[in-house]
């Protein structure tokens, strides 16, 4: 995960963190060389590392800020009380999930649907993930779209619904029913990957998310949405990652929502532990939904 | 009999108090130019007037009251 700082190093914010990191013995003296914004910098990144940095890399590209703008993309200083801690994606990681839930219906007919919710549930908590559900939704605008212009039959809309499997309209496995499964199931890799998927459920629900305050909500009024840090498609190419790749197009054209932020008062310890944790939180989840994206099958063969 | 404390301890606290010293201004960096503007909200607002009014100035300035090119000289196309 790439770390960025937008503070000035003389900025009384980038000290005061500075010394309140140094107190809560989150930063290390030893990365201590005279600047206060080297020094917090310094900090993400050894908090990144320390919390699967590494692993992310390995199917994501994520960038951290820590910035006196909530917006990366406008340099009005809000509130000149506070710095922002954000998490950007630089493109999406890619997850072929099709070929795992085709194995795991052979087991129980419920088991792909409960799967796939514990994966992708776990994976938006933090970051935004893009699945079938955004396509159904872009396909909808664009036959609303169509039918204004003279008819959907008259233009080429990509088919959501033949690619989602029938297995997904099942209802979810209760955990106790889903823990009595996982010891029947003879296959040591299927097991690993379904292990794998609580864990990760397991690992995004150790914190809530923070909540932003209205004055930070109101810099987004007219951002797009979130960009997603995650693709998760049934088969490779198909009509879901065409619609990715779609909006993908447009997803820029207004300045995006940031898919992360936590607001930090910099001289208040409990603030910054608050937002230190929760980015400890997200970078578990995301190297923890990395470790599983390596074992799925649908990404072995293909990716 | 207080015993002495740890290096890391130690430098710690050497850390916490240089930036102390950063944040009331007794830090020999806060003595540049830019350590100076950073810190002082009133440098800051005078900077920002000074910008507005000549923002201001130019934008309010008749077409014909600019002063004209030089000779030879090439208008930004």
């Amino acid at each position: 995960m790439a770390v960025e700082h937008r503070v000035a190093g003389e900025d009384r914010r980038a000290i005061s963190l500075a010394r309140t990191l140094t107190e809560l013995q989150i930063a290390e003296v030893r990365d201590w060389e005279g600047s206060p914004s080297k020094y917090v910098l310094s900090t993400l990144k050894r908090w990144i590392g320390r919390h699967g940095g590494e692993s992310i890399r390995a199917q994501f590209a994520l960038d951290a800020t820590l910035s006196n703008t909530p917006d990366r993309y406008s340099s009005e200083d809000i509130n000149s009380a506070r710095l922002y801690l954000t998490v950007d994606p630089d493109s999406a990681g890619y997850i072929v999930i099709g070929p795992t839930l085709e194995m795991l219906t052979r087991i129980h007919r419920r088991l792909p649907v409960t799967f796939y919710g514990l994966v992708v549930g776990a994976v938006s908590r933090w970051l935004r993930a893009y699945d079938f559900r955004d396509a159904l939704e872009r396909v909808d605008m664009w036959r609303e779209w169509a039918e204004g212009e003279g008819g959907a039959d008259q233009y080429e809309i990509p088919d959501v619904e033949s690619c989602i499997p029938a297995e997904m309209k099942e209802e979810r496995l209760k955990a106790g029913t889903l823990r009595d499964l996982i010891s029947q199931v003879q296959d040591d890799g299927l097991r690993g990957v379904i292990e794998a998927a609580l864990t990760l459920d397991r690992i995004s629900q150790r914190l809530q998310r923070p909540e932003i305050s209205d004055e930070t909500r109101e810099a987004f009024m007219d951002s797009n949405p979130p960009l997603p840090a995650l693709l998760v498609s049934f088969k490779q190419n198909d009509s879901i990652a065409g619609c990715f790749e779609e909006e993908g197009q447009a997803m820029l054209e207004e300045c995006p929502e940031p898919s992360f932020i936590v607001e930090i008062d910099p001289g208040n310890a409990l603030s910054v532990r608050r937002a230190f944790d929760a980015l400890a939180v997200l970078c578990e989840t995301m190297a923890a939904a990395s470790r599983l994206a390596a074992l799925l099958p649908g990404n072995k063969e293909e990716g | 009999m207080p015993q002495a404390k740890p290096t890391s301890q130690t430098t710690r606290e050497a850390v916490l108090s240089e930036l102390a010293a950063m944040a009331e201004g007794r830090h020999p960096d806060c003595n540049t130019i830019t350590g100076r503007f950073v810190r002082d909200p009133e440098l800051q607002q005078a900077s920002k007037i000074l910008c507005d009014a000549i923002q201001a100035e130019y934008h309010h300035q008749p077409a014909s009251d600019i002063t004209p090119p030089p000779p030879a000289w090439l208008l930004p196309a």
